[in-house]
């Protein structure tokens, strides 16, 4: 049987819903786009909701680059009280008394775990480790040493007041973060940091970069998001560390050929800069990385993508 | 202020006479291919009625009014709309004050006032999901309850997507985000046209004339939606009508790096010299050539200023 080629090429901005897993919402816009071939930038836990951007057809080539944007989440740490997953899916695995917490005494925490800190990433998570994944060796009562990782906290903030539940003190916080931080531990590590425990619920990620929830041009439905032009999206991307570039016809078939050029579109550039390059109809045909001394194909789409 | 329905008919009796109407109603910003499709469906109606075609829309985009702090930036500014109106062969466009109190209007007295007193009408064409007055109350259920006593009919269309869901409908909205993600061909696709803002030259800080390349700095209302920084082939229009190639670099100000913050538009005319100081310019986006990029010298400046303009005489040919 001949495979039906890719037809639908481009992006969608989600705005998950709880119960879903991220996997869920893969499997219904390949339904609802027909196309098989589809992607999705970060995981999202079941119970949490927010932005999920989604990748369809040539697209998924290009999904690599969003993965690393900063992500901004908000969610509520429930303080005396851990879990076997850090959030509440888990059950309680351990509890203290901190019914005497105070907001000062949280944000003098939270202000410890901003920045560059090093992170232990949990148990219950999709990290392999010796070739296996962790939730999986978690599933079956194993524990295994990891090892932290470095993550940035761009921003930590803490909400205006302590609540209850249950007799615990629950504090709503705001957090941005590089790609690859955990909330889950964030949370986790500020119950530590003030002589307890603590865990995480009611996550939710505002926002990937500038694909917020809530504003207008951004998450929808699973079932209402728009399909967005590749190039929309990578020009989102625009920054330091990349910038689009158009070519002429002539440039334009060379990289088609997948040759390393001297120079493309802007002078200069740093070693490992990317440059998103369009073609004269402003179609996405290209990721070029300079190496030391030109620039070099990262992707070449196979077709140009609108 | 609201403004009686004879007065309102008055607005337009010289080009309805005294003929009913077939009217659709909306913002109409930036007047794109769907608004047309919309338009030429009054417009057959209306030849077919022997009644005057008429699209009703208002001074300012209703959203500036009822949600400020989120109303989308324009596509057309109010002079830009009615051309663009007065280009689709509709016989007129009455053009309703929209204030704080026209906003609390309720649906029901709009629907008498403007429709039934000012223009008689005799047929209501608009989307399937239009609403309209105080809180988005009106919609096309009470256009059809009042549509008996008032002798009009309703024709409410269905928003045409491709049933994959490949293709969002044309909307003001899909444009602005098209926009939004420096995607002016796609924007183009779906107004019919090349994305056009207008502006006044002001002084800039004529740093391009000292390099070679001097630039129109136009200053355009911030209420306008421009495409996301970056250098463009354009096209300009003069005062006199003449028409010039353009690389145009969007960016903002070097001492404000807020997104919200609107940018800075410069225009660098090409085969153009002459004092643009205090003229009206009028710019159209055709491609995106480049992200903006600070530069380390003069030199660099120049060479990508050139690079830029070889580039955009090409891609406008």
């Amino acid at each position: 049987m001949v495979r039906k080629p890719a037809s639908v090429h481009g992006f969608v901005v989600v705005d998950k819903p709880t119960g879903m897993t991220s996997h869920d919402v893969v499997a219904r816009l390949r339904r609802r786009f027909n196309e098989r071939r589809v992607g999705h930038s970060g995981t999202l836990d079941p119970d949490a909701t927010g932005v999920l951007i989604v990748a369809l057809g040539n697209a998924t080539r290009l999904i690599q680059f969003l993965g690393g944007l900063p992500k901004s989440y908000t969610g509520e740490v429930v303080f005396g009280a851990a879990t076997s997953t850090l959030d509440a899916s888990g059950e309680v695995v351990a509890t203290c008394d901190m019914s005497s917490l105070s907001l000062d005494a949280v944000r003098t925490a939270a202000a410890r775990l901003t920045g560059e800190i090093m992170q232990v990433p949990p148990m219950v998570s999709a990290l392999k480790v010796g070739g296996r994944r962790l939730h999986e060796i978690a599933r079956e009562g194993g524990e295994v040493e990891r090892a932290p990782r470095p993550v940035t906290i761009h921003r930590f903030v803490v909400g205006g007041e302590v609540e209850r539940s249950n007799e615990n003190p629950v504090v709503a916080i705001d957090v941005t973060c590089s790609s690859g931080t955990y909330v889950r531990t964030l949370a986790a590590d500020l119950g530590d940091l003030l002589g307890g425990v603590a865990h995480l619920r009611n996550l939710r990620r505002r926002a990937i970069g500038d694909f917020v929830v809530g504003a207008e041009h951004d998450a929808r439905s699973v079932d209402e998001a728009p399909l967005r032009s590749a190039v929309s999206m990578m020009s989102h991307l625009d920054g330091v560390n990349m910038a689009v570039v158009s070519v002429d016809d002539d440039t334009a078939a060379k990289i088609a050929n997948g040759r390393a050029l001297s120079s493309l579109g802007i002078i200069g550039g740093r070693e490992g800069e990317l440059r998103v390059v369009l073609n004269t109809r402003n179609e996405l045909i290209a990721i070029y990385r300079r190496a030391s001394t030109d620039w070099k194909p990262e992707v070449v789409m196979p077709a140009p993508l609108a | 202020m609201k403004i009686v329905g004879a007065a309102l008919r008055n607005s337009v009796v010289d080009a309805i006479g005294d003929r009913r109407c077939v009217v659709t109603i909306g913002a109409y910003d930036g007047v794109h291919l769907g608004h047309r499709a919309v338009i030429a469906q009054v417009r057959a109606r209306a030849g077919e009625l022997g009644a005057a075609s008429v699209v009703v829309t208002f001074d300012r985009h209703p959203a500036s009014v009822v949600r400020p702090e989120s109303a989308p930036k324009l596509l057309t500014d109010p002079a830009q709309k009615l051309e663009l109106l007065e280009s689709t062969g509709v016989d007129a466009t009455l053009v309703v004050p929209f204030d704080a109190a026209a906003s609390t209007e309720a649906p029901a007295d709009f629907v008498r006032r403007v429709l039934v007193d000012a223009l008689a009408v005799r047929g209501v064409i608009v989307g399937e999901d239009f609403h309209f007055g105080h809180k988005r109350g009106g919609n096309v259920a009470l256009l059809r309850e009042m549509s008996a006593q008032h002798d009009f009919e309703v024709v409410p269309l269905r928003l045409v997507a491709r049933a994959d869901g490949v293709d969002e409908p044309v909307s003001s909205t899909a444009i602005r985000r098209a926009l939004a993600g420096g995607d002016v061909k796609r924007a183009s696709a779906m107004l019919g046209r090349d994305h056009e803002v207008r502006g006044t030259v002001g002084k800039g800080d004529q740093r391009g004339r000292t390099i070679g390349f001097p630039t129109a700095n136009v200053e355009v209302d911030p209420a306008t939606c421009l495409p996301a920084d970056g250098v463009y082939a354009a096209r300009a229009v003069l005062p006199d009508g003449k028409r010039h190639d353009a690389a145009v670099n969007l960016g903002r100000r070097p001492t404000f790096h807020d997104r919200a913050d609107h940018s800075l538009l410069e225009a660098h005319l090409l085969d153009f010299a002459g004092d643009l100081y205090g003229k009206q310019l009028r710019v159209s986006f055709v491609l995106f050539l480049r992200s903006e990029r600070k530069f380390a010298g003069v030199d660099d400046l120049r060479a990508q200023l050139q690079h830029d303009v070889a580039h955009a005489r090409a891609a406008l040919q």
